[in-house]
């Protein structure tokens, strides 16, 4: 999918476990995996808005869009 | 799905196991004991319309009778066992709570196809049937019929009703998972 989910990196950059974030948005551990993992279909509103919250971030930060070609590109390198 | 749905969906599901099982047995012993079935009349309309008219010219019942009659309906009745073993998977399906499933999609859809494949054999299964009856009538009383009853076109519609069915499920399968997949 060419929305790719960088919610690694935000957590990473802030120290923070993939519970907490959770627990703080108020959603499932799994349901974030699914969401970290890029297998989600959709994102609410209310849990986008949630997380850049938790994350003092933008939806920026989190989604991006990469396209089928810079995704295979990326792959290839690594 | 509600505990008591649930609870349903098991019995119906060893209800159509039990039937499956039966099937081939109440085929055999029907035919085994011809001669007393088509004595009583009440278990006689068990076979189907178009046979029933060929029982006023029916012939001695022999061993060969019986075993050409068994050779008529063991298409249909395997048939029947499928779609019996079919339901019983979709309503354990049900059972354990999984009904906007692709395998309960896929069971409801052959249910339907097999209804109207076994509508599609019955004439063909109902004219050997009676061939079989007159087998041992003198040359020239030997009778084939071939029709189609109310019933039949019940089911026929039913097997097509089941199959749009499963498409709408299929539907709300795809709704189900987006939902779930809805962070």
């Amino acid at each position: 999918m060419p929305i790719v989910v960088r919610l690694d990196i935000e957590l990473a950059r802030r120290k923070m476990s993939s519970k907490d974030l959770a627990e703080a948005v108020g959603v499932t551990p799994q349901n974030l995996s699914v969401l970290k993992a890029g297998r989600a279909r959709a994102i609410r509103f209310t849990t986008l808005e949630a997380i850049c919250r938790v994350l003092d971030c933008q939806p920026g930060d989190i989604l991006a869009y990469e396209s089928d070609d810079e995704e295979a590109a990326a792959s290839a390198d690594q | 799905m509600r505990r008591s749905a649930r609870r349903l969906s098991r019995g119906l599901s060893w209800t159509f196991t039990a039937f499956m099982a039966a099937l081939p047995l109440l085929a055999v012993v029907y035919f085994w004991n011809l001669e007393w079935m088509l004595a009583r009349k009440d278990v006689m309309n068990m076979l189907p319309a178009g046979v029933l008219q060929v029982l006023p010219l029916l012939g001695p019942v022999t061993l060969k009778t019986k075993l050409i009659c068994l050779a008529a309906v063991a298409a249909p009745t395997a048939l029947t066992c499928v779609l019996l073993r079919r339901l019983a998977l979709l309503f354990n399906g049900y059972a354990r709570g999984e009904v906007f499933t692709l395998q309960s999609v896929r069971y409801i859809r052959q249910v339907g196809v097999l209804l109207l494949v076994r509508e599609a054999l019955e004439p063909f299964s109902g004219a050997v049937l009676a061939l079989g009856l007159t087998v041992n009538n003198p040359p020239g009383h030997h009778m084939v019929t071939l029709g189609l009853s109310g019933s039949d076109l019940t089911q026929i519609v039913t097997g097509l009703a089941l199959i749009v069915a499963a498409g709408v499920m299929d539907q709300g399968r795809r709704l189900h998972e987006d939902a779930l997949l809805t962070i």
